[in-house]
């Protein structure tokens, strides 16, 4: 607390004579002396008065002065100076105006300085307090102003925070909902599914039917999907697309589409809202035609029809979506069906190979089990690629390729047709085609061989001619001459021996040409040692190098055949035989007759390499063959065996490895009675 | 003295035919086809003829379509061919001639004799 400087303060004297002082007496303090008390009033609140000292004549005028200033002015120092000091005055004097000092006139001199002081100190403790008491209340007031704004502003914020937290509540709770929603949708795999699902979205509204898709695939034909008692119901019908409106509103009461929906369900559908469906990706990837539209029949009021509009259109995406992707997956799931069953409908094998000739696809004839294996692993069994497989030309070229290749006994043209799976220049793939042709080449084979036959027969013919003329003259000159000379005679010996020679020619080529014909013979009784001597010549060649051992012992027994189709039989059997030899080994070939079992039998046997076990049981197989390409067609023991069967014989083999074959084959025995019976 | 024509363009078939049957006394032409064997068929008037089937020029059954009735009349006619499986007795007859002979002959006395049956 300062003490002001006491030239700042205000001293009043207030008396009808000056005060008895000198100036010095006042210790700096404005001495300001008037004689009315007015005159001091009109001080007051103007300037701050430290000390008022009420000097009337008259003690009351003093009093009232003093008392009314006290009032105004509570911080000034009052004193009183009066003519009769006494303890009345003074009680009155501090009960009425707080007065600091009473004070006698006729002691002011004397007593002054000692007042003076003490209303100085009253006054500066006065001021000072009065002035920390206006200070704090002025704080005090600004402090309550800047708490009251405050409070307002915070007021103000929890309000406008209160209110965007439940809006962002509701926000994120709809995000929410409308996610979860999307993700079930994204999870729906069926149309069932779908509409189970929207109805159960619906059901939070009251008076809102369970969802109808409408769609079509292609033009004239329209598919309803609902639910009818918690099962799914699918029907058509043939008639144009409804809701044909190209937006993205929710339409409301929609005539066409009303008149659809009551024709096809046989009810009437009062109010219904159709929801449309954009299927741009089916469209797209499918066909253009593709429509589709949800509806819902409802009987909201009009207030509430709003939220339910405002709560589809929300979910109109993923509805959307949602429908293209399930008639997509649909279109591409009975697309995928419709092409398995062509490629497993396909009866020829058929594979997609990569270029490590691992399968990537392929249909059930190529192979029951599917596994990424290497193509010749699960086609052919192999460990290896197949020979001759067409492939490597096919990636080397990006051109189709085909060609043969074999597996166990069947024969395969794999046509190798080379694709790009990615969009490259390069074929990642090649899709292989097995036809099998076994059973073409045979036909073929079969072919070329009657074909070679037939030229044989004709070139037979050609030669039978030629040598026929010749032959003519050669036998009959000998005839003729034979005639002419003695008998017994040298020449005439050796014309024996040319006519002789000329008439083995002659049935040489007579042989020949009923070999080879072709022309069915009818079947005949013949005696197999006759077929046999026939069909000898023509093997000379292939026989040549080994020894023969001939013993026919059934020339009396006559068998029941076709004579040119057992001498085929002899051929293949006795040039087989001496193929199987590749050294010069003996050549046996035997008849005899067998009267408990009443057959004739031959045998033809070999010292050859004999027939290993694992092949054995297939020589009788037709195309199977051990001879090197060009040299055997894999028919002659085939063939054989069939026409030994059809005349009821039978044919078996004996062999032994390194040590020779023996083919065995017998007939039925022919009695001549029973030939002879028409 | 019966007279024979041979008609084959196979020399070594005329000369033996004709060694054996002018030995059992006939008088024997030659022709080495189908022409000349028309024109001398012409000229000499045979009793019989040899007639190949398949020869230049002419084939067999062309002579005898080309030959004059009134000629053709007067004389037997056999058909040799070395062909025997397309040709026997049937179709020979069909094609206007008497009888067949597939060549090379078994024993071409047995010619003679037939020879001498037919011109009895």
């Amino acid at each position: 607390m300062t003490i002001r400087s006491a030239a700042s303060q205000i001293l009043l004297w207030v008396g009808e004579l000056p005060a008895p002082l000198s100036p010095e007496k006042f210790q700096g303090c404005e001495l300001l002396q008037m004689r009315k008390p007015e005159e001091a009033f009109s001080f007051l609140g103007k300037v701050q008065v430290a000390i008022l000292v009420a000097a009337l004549e008259k003690e009351s005028d003093s009093l009232a002065l003093l008392e009314k200033w006290e009032q105004e002015s509570s911080l000034t120092s009052l004193i009183l100076v009066t003519d009769k000091m006494s303890t009345q005055t003074v009680r009155e004097a501090v009960n009425r105006a707080h007065v600091l000092a009473v004070m006698d006139r006729k002691n002011i001199v004397s007593e002054w300085a000692t007042h003076f002081k003490k209303a100085i100190a009253k006054y500066s403790e006065a001021e000072s307090r009065a002035r920390l008491l206006r200070e704090s209340t002025k704080q005090f007031r600004e402090l309550e102003a800047l708490n009251m704004s405050l409070e307002k502003i915070v007021s103000e914020r929890t309000q406008h925070i209160e209110i965007s937290k439940q809006e962002e509540e509701e926000n994120i709770t709809k995000v929410r909902t409308l996610t979860r929603f999307i993700k079930e949708m994204a999870q729906v795999s069926s149309f069932e599914e779908f509409l189970l699902q929207f109805r159960k979205e619906l059901r939070k509204f009251h008076k809102v039917g369970d969802p109808i898709l409408v769609y079509q695939l292609f033009p004239g034909k329209v598919e309803f999907v609902s639910i009818q008692g918690g099962q799914i119901v699918v029907s058509s019908s043939q008639q144009e697309f409804p809701f044909s409106e190209n937006s993205e509103e929710i339409a409301l009461n929609h005539k066409s589409v009303s008149k659809s929906l009551a024709n096809q369900f046989g009810r009437p559908f009062a109010k219904t809202m159709v929801i449309p469906i954009e299927p741009s990706l089916v469209q797209e990837a499918q066909n253009p035609d593709v429509k589709a539209c949800l509806c819902v029949e409802y009987s909201v009021k009009e207030q509430e029809l709003s939220s339910v509009l405002a709560f589809i259109q929300e979910r109109l995406q993923p509805l959307g979506l949602t429908v293209d992707r399930l008639l997509l997956e649909n279109e591409l799931t009975k697309f995928s069906f419709r092409w398995e069953k062509t490629f497993d409908g396909i009866k020829d094998p058929i594979a997609i190979i990569d270029v490590d000739l691992e399968v990537l696809r392929a249909n059930k004839k190529f192979s029951s089990k599917l596994s990424r294996k290497k193509c010749y692993e699960s086609f052919a069994g192999r460990t290896s690629p197949c020979e001759g497989c067409p492939i490597e030309d096919s990636f080397k070229t990006g051109e189709s390729q085909r060609s043969q290749i074999q597996v166990g006994e069947k024969i395969y043209e794999v046509h190798s047709y080379p694709i790009n799976l990615q969009g490259g220049g390069k074929p990642t793939n090649a899709v292989h085609q097995y036809v099998e042709i076994t059973q073409r080449r045979e036909l073929y084979l079969r072919l070329l061989q009657s074909e070679k036959m037939g030229a044989i027969g004709l070139l037979a013919g050609n030669i039978a001619h030629e040598l026929n003329n010749p032959l003519t003259g050669l036998r009959s000159l000998s005839q003729v001459l034979l005639q002419d000379t003695v008998k017994d005679s040298n020449i005439h010996n050796d014309l024996r021996e040319i006519e002789k020679a000329a008439a083995r020619s002659q049935q040489i080529i007579r042989n020949l040409r009923e070999f080879s014909q072709g022309v069915t013979q009818e079947v005949r009784l013949m005696s197999l040692d006759d077929i046999i001597q026939k069909t000898i010549p023509m093997l000379k060649t292939v026989m040549r190098i080994h020894r023969q051992d001939f013993d026919l012992q059934a020339k009396e027994h006559l068998i029941e055949v076709e004579p040119q189709m057992i001498q085929q039989v002899v051929f293949n059997l006795v040039n087989n035989a001496c193929q199987a030899m590749k050294d010069p080994g003996i050549l046996t070939v035997k008849t005899w007759h067998d009267s408990k079992t009443k057959t004739v039998s031959m045998s033809v046997s070999d010292t050859g390499t004999g027939i290993p076990p694992r092949i054995l049981e297939k020589i009788f197989e037709p195309f199977f063959t051990t001879k090197k390409e060009g040299l055997g067609t894999g028919l002659g023991l085939s063939l054989a065996r069939k026409i030994i069967e059809s005349y009821a014989g039978r044919v078996s083999v004996q062999t032994k490895e390194g040590e020779g074959s023996t083919f065995l084959v017998s007939f039925p025995e022919a009695s001549r009675a029973q030939s002879e019976a028409p | 003295m019966k007279k024979i024509l041979v008609v084959d363009d196979e020399p070594l078939v005329r000369r033996s035919l004709k060694r054996v049957l002018v030995s059992a006394g006939y008088e024997v032409a030659e022709a080495s086809d189908g022409r000349e064997g028309l024109a001398q068929w012409r000229k000499m008037k045979p009793d019989l003829v040899f007639l190949d089937i398949l020869m230049p020029a002419l084939t067999g059954p062309q002579v005898l379509t080309e030959i004059e009735a009134e000629i053709r009349g007067l004389a037997k006619v056999i058909f040799i061919s070395a062909y025997t499986g397309e040709y026997n007795v049937e179709s020979a007859k069909s094609l206007g001639a008497d009888l067949f002979l597939a060549k090379p002959f078994d024993d071409v006395f047995q010619i003679v004799e037939l020879v001498s049956q037919v011109l009895k």
